[in-house]
Protein backbone atom coordinates (compact mmCIF):
# COMPACT_ATOMS: atom_id res chain seq x y z
CA UNK A 1 0.00 0.00 0.00
CA UNK A 2 2.96 2.41 0.89
CA UNK A 3 4.94 1.46 -2.40
CA UNK A 4 1.57 2.27 -4.18
CA UNK A 5 0.89 5.69 -2.42
CA UNK A 6 4.73 6.51 -3.53
CA UNK A 7 4.47 5.09 -6.69
CA UNK A 8 1.51 7.32 -7.84
CA UNK A 9 2.66 10.46 -5.41
CA UNK A 10 5.56 10.74 -8.83
CA UNK A 11 8.50 10.59 -6.22
CA UNK A 12 11.62 9.74 -6.66
CA UNK A 13 14.67 8.62 -4.56
CA UNK A 14 17.88 8.88 -5.03
CA UNK A 15 19.89 5.54 -4.96
CA UNK A 16 24.00 6.07 -4.84
CA UNK A 17 24.59 8.68 -7.67
CA UNK A 18 21.32 7.20 -9.99
CA UNK A 19 17.92 8.87 -9.57
CA UNK A 20 15.11 6.72 -10.17
CA UNK A 21 11.84 8.29 -11.16
CA UNK A 22 8.65 6.34 -9.98
CA UNK A 23 6.46 8.49 -12.54
CA UNK A 24 7.56 10.55 -15.31
CA UNK A 25 6.32 11.93 -18.54
CA UNK A 26 7.05 10.52 -22.28
CA UNK A 27 9.88 12.62 -23.28
CA UNK A 28 10.67 13.53 -26.56
CA UNK A 29 14.27 12.65 -27.28
CA UNK A 30 14.93 16.71 -27.28
CA UNK A 31 13.73 17.37 -23.99
CA UNK A 32 15.44 13.95 -22.73
CA UNK A 33 19.05 15.68 -23.32
CA UNK A 34 17.89 19.17 -22.10
CA UNK A 35 16.28 17.63 -18.49
CA UNK A 36 19.37 15.36 -18.33
CA UNK A 37 22.53 16.81 -20.03
CA UNK A 38 25.54 14.07 -19.89
CA UNK A 39 23.77 11.08 -18.76
CA UNK A 40 23.00 8.10 -18.98
CA UNK A 41 18.68 7.43 -19.14
CA UNK A 42 17.26 3.99 -18.75
CA UNK A 43 13.81 4.37 -20.55
CA UNK A 44 10.70 2.74 -21.03
CA UNK A 45 7.69 2.95 -23.45
CA UNK A 46 9.78 4.54 -26.08
CA UNK A 47 8.80 4.69 -29.87
CA UNK A 48 11.42 4.29 -32.50
CA UNK A 49 11.72 6.02 -35.74
CA UNK A 50 11.79 3.92 -39.33
CA UNK A 51 15.71 4.27 -38.54
CA UNK A 52 15.90 2.35 -35.21
CA UNK A 53 16.40 5.63 -33.72
CA UNK A 54 15.34 6.34 -30.28
CA UNK A 55 12.19 9.36 -30.67
CA UNK A 56 10.49 9.25 -27.71
CA UNK A 57 9.90 7.26 -24.22
CA UNK A 58 9.80 7.33 -20.42
CA UNK A 59 12.82 7.85 -18.62
CA UNK A 60 12.82 5.49 -15.45
CA UNK A 61 15.87 6.22 -14.28
CA UNK A 62 18.89 8.86 -14.77
CA UNK A 63 22.53 8.80 -13.60
CA UNK A 64 26.34 10.07 -14.47
CA UNK A 65 27.57 6.50 -13.83
CA UNK A 66 26.86 4.02 -16.72
CA UNK A 67 27.29 1.30 -14.28
CA UNK A 68 24.06 2.27 -12.25
CA UNK A 69 22.42 2.49 -15.01
CA UNK A 70 23.09 -1.27 -16.02
CA UNK A 71 22.03 -1.92 -12.48
CA UNK A 72 18.64 -0.32 -12.84
CA UNK A 73 17.95 -2.54 -15.47
CA UNK A 74 17.28 -5.56 -13.07
CA UNK A 75 14.31 -3.58 -11.72
CA UNK A 76 12.28 -3.36 -15.03
CA UNK A 77 11.28 -5.86 -18.33
CA UNK A 78 9.87 -5.79 -21.30
CA UNK A 79 10.82 -3.86 -23.77
CA UNK A 80 13.88 -0.87 -22.55
CA UNK A 81 16.55 1.45 -24.11
CA UNK A 82 19.68 2.75 -22.61
CA UNK A 83 20.48 6.21 -23.98
CA UNK A 84 23.68 8.39 -23.44
CA UNK A 85 23.11 12.20 -23.88
CA UNK A 86 26.48 13.08 -23.54
CA UNK A 87 29.64 13.14 -25.93
CA UNK A 88 33.42 12.06 -25.69
CA UNK A 89 34.90 14.68 -24.30
CA UNK A 90 36.88 16.65 -27.68
CA UNK A 91 39.95 15.87 -25.35
CA UNK A 92 39.60 12.26 -25.24
CA UNK A 93 40.23 9.80 -27.25
CA UNK A 94 38.61 5.91 -26.88
CA UNK A 95 40.56 3.16 -28.10
CA UNK A 96 38.57 0.34 -29.10
CA UNK A 97 39.79 -3.68 -28.72
CA UNK A 98 41.05 -5.35 -31.44
CA UNK A 99 40.34 -8.62 -32.71
CA UNK A 100 43.45 -11.13 -33.17
CA UNK B 1 15.80 5.14 -47.24
CA UNK B 2 17.13 4.53 -43.80
CA UNK B 3 19.25 7.03 -42.51
CA UNK B 4 20.34 8.90 -39.27
CA UNK B 5 22.03 11.60 -38.52
CA UNK B 6 25.12 12.25 -35.82
CA UNK B 7 27.02 14.90 -34.73
CA UNK B 8 30.18 15.31 -37.55
CA UNK B 9 31.85 16.94 -35.23
CA UNK B 10 32.30 14.51 -32.84
CA UNK B 11 34.72 12.00 -32.35
CA UNK B 12 32.86 8.65 -33.50
CA UNK B 13 29.66 7.71 -34.98
CA UNK B 14 27.21 6.50 -32.34
CA UNK B 15 23.60 4.96 -33.45
CA UNK B 16 21.11 3.27 -31.61
CA UNK B 17 21.08 -0.61 -31.99
CA UNK B 18 18.23 -2.73 -30.98
CA UNK B 19 18.60 -6.38 -29.42
CA UNK B 20 16.22 -8.90 -29.38
CA UNK B 21 15.59 -11.52 -26.49
CA UNK B 22 16.52 -15.17 -27.12
CA UNK B 23 12.98 -15.99 -26.64
CA UNK B 24 12.11 -12.99 -29.10
CA UNK B 25 10.06 -11.64 -25.72
CA UNK B 26 11.83 -8.79 -25.20
CA UNK B 27 14.51 -6.34 -26.92
CA UNK B 28 17.44 -4.01 -25.50
CA UNK B 29 18.08 -0.90 -27.23
CA UNK B 30 20.99 0.42 -27.14
CA UNK B 31 23.76 2.72 -28.11
CA UNK B 32 26.65 1.57 -30.35
CA UNK B 33 29.74 3.08 -32.07
CA UNK B 34 29.83 1.82 -35.84
CA UNK B 35 33.21 1.25 -36.61
CA UNK B 36 34.58 -0.22 -40.26
CA UNK B 37 37.61 -1.40 -38.70
CA UNK B 38 36.29 -3.83 -36.41
CA UNK B 39 35.51 -7.47 -38.47
CA UNK B 40 33.09 -8.17 -35.41
CA UNK B 41 30.22 -6.68 -33.79
CA UNK B 42 30.22 -6.36 -29.44
CA UNK B 43 27.96 -5.54 -27.16
CA UNK B 44 28.34 -5.74 -22.81
CA UNK B 45 28.82 -8.88 -21.48
CA UNK B 46 25.95 -7.84 -18.77
CA UNK B 47 23.48 -6.17 -20.90
CA UNK B 48 23.28 -9.68 -22.83
CA UNK B 49 22.61 -11.37 -19.80
CA UNK B 50 20.11 -9.33 -18.58
CA UNK B 51 18.19 -10.12 -22.01
CA UNK B 52 18.42 -13.57 -21.13
CA UNK B 53 21.68 -14.69 -23.25
CA UNK B 54 24.33 -16.68 -21.50
CA UNK B 55 27.95 -16.05 -22.35
CA UNK B 56 29.13 -18.11 -19.51
CA UNK B 57 28.24 -21.34 -21.21
CA UNK B 58 31.56 -23.00 -22.05
CA UNK B 59 30.68 -24.49 -25.52
CA UNK B 60 30.92 -21.07 -26.59
CA UNK B 61 33.73 -20.28 -29.02
CA UNK B 62 35.92 -17.55 -27.89
CA UNK B 63 37.51 -14.84 -29.36
CA UNK B 64 40.61 -12.92 -28.78
CA UNK B 65 40.78 -9.81 -28.27
CA UNK B 66 43.74 -7.31 -27.62
CA UNK B 67 42.75 -4.82 -25.15
CA UNK B 68 45.25 -1.72 -23.66
CA UNK B 69 45.73 -3.73 -20.72
CA UNK B 70 46.49 -6.92 -22.12
CA UNK B 71 45.01 -10.27 -23.94
CA UNK B 72 41.55 -11.31 -23.15
CA UNK B 73 38.97 -13.75 -24.40
CA UNK B 74 35.64 -13.25 -24.99
CA UNK B 75 32.79 -15.66 -25.52
CA UNK B 76 31.09 -15.46 -29.32
CA UNK B 77 27.12 -15.32 -29.16
CA UNK B 78 24.17 -15.64 -31.63
CA UNK B 79 21.30 -12.88 -31.27
CA UNK B 80 18.27 -13.79 -32.28
CA UNK B 81 18.12 -10.58 -34.53
CA UNK B 82 19.78 -7.13 -34.76
CA UNK B 83 18.91 -3.82 -35.89
CA UNK B 84 20.10 -0.50 -36.32
CA UNK B 85 19.71 2.26 -38.91
CA UNK B 86 16.37 0.58 -40.18
CA UNK B 87 18.05 -2.75 -40.97
CA UNK B 88 17.41 -6.17 -39.14
CA UNK B 89 20.23 -9.13 -39.16
CA UNK B 90 18.81 -12.30 -37.76
CA UNK B 91 20.93 -15.14 -36.17
CA UNK B 92 23.62 -12.39 -35.92
CA UNK B 93 27.14 -13.34 -33.70
CA UNK B 94 28.17 -11.00 -31.37
CA UNK B 95 31.21 -10.60 -28.73
CA UNK B 96 30.45 -10.40 -25.37
CA UNK B 97 32.65 -7.82 -23.94
CA UNK B 98 32.58 -4.45 -22.01
CA UNK B 99 33.39 -1.29 -23.52
CA UNK B 100 34.53 1.58 -21.03
CA UNK B 101 31.96 4.39 -19.83
CA UNK B 102 33.81 6.87 -21.03
CA UNK B 103 33.29 5.70 -24.67
CA UNK B 104 29.38 6.79 -24.22
CA UNK B 105 28.07 3.14 -25.94
CA UNK B 106 27.63 0.00 -24.78
CA UNK B 107 28.97 -1.67 -27.46
CA UNK B 108 30.30 -1.59 -31.27
CA UNK B 109 28.53 -2.15 -34.63
CA UNK B 110 31.11 -4.05 -37.01
CA UNK B 111 31.20 -5.62 -40.05
CA UNK B 112 29.73 -9.12 -39.50
CA UNK B 113 26.12 -6.54 -39.19
CA UNK B 114 27.20 -3.50 -42.07
CA UNK B 115 28.28 -6.34 -45.05
CA UNK B 116 24.60 -7.06 -45.79
CA UNK B 117 23.78 -3.72 -46.54
CA UNK B 118 25.30 -1.09 -48.78
CA UNK B 119 26.61 1.51 -46.00
CA UNK B 120 27.02 5.44 -47.34
CA UNK B 121 28.69 7.79 -44.70
CA UNK B 122 28.23 11.64 -45.73
CA UNK B 123 31.21 13.22 -43.15
CA UNK B 124 30.68 16.22 -43.77
CA UNK B 125 26.62 16.23 -43.61
CA UNK B 126 27.32 13.81 -40.51
CA UNK B 127 24.55 11.40 -41.98
CA UNK B 128 24.82 7.81 -42.25
CA UNK B 129 22.44 5.58 -44.78
CA UNK B 130 22.12 1.48 -44.77
CA UNK B 131 20.56 0.22 -47.93
CA UNK B 132 19.68 -3.30 -48.92
CA UNK B 133 21.91 -3.84 -52.04
CA UNK B 134 19.65 -5.74 -54.86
Amino acid sequence: MLADKERNAHLSHVCKETIVMMKTALLTIKQMRSQYPDQWLLVTEYELDASTSLRKGRVVAHSKNRDEIHRALKQHTGNLCIHFTGRVPQDTVVVFPCLG
Amino acid sequence: MPRVTYDPTGSSIIVDFLLESPDGSSSLLIPVVLDTGASLTIVSTELLVRLGYDPATPLLQRQRIVTGSGIEYAPRITVRSATAIGQTVSNLEVLCHNLPPESGVDGLLGLNFLRHFKLTIRFRKGIVELVKER
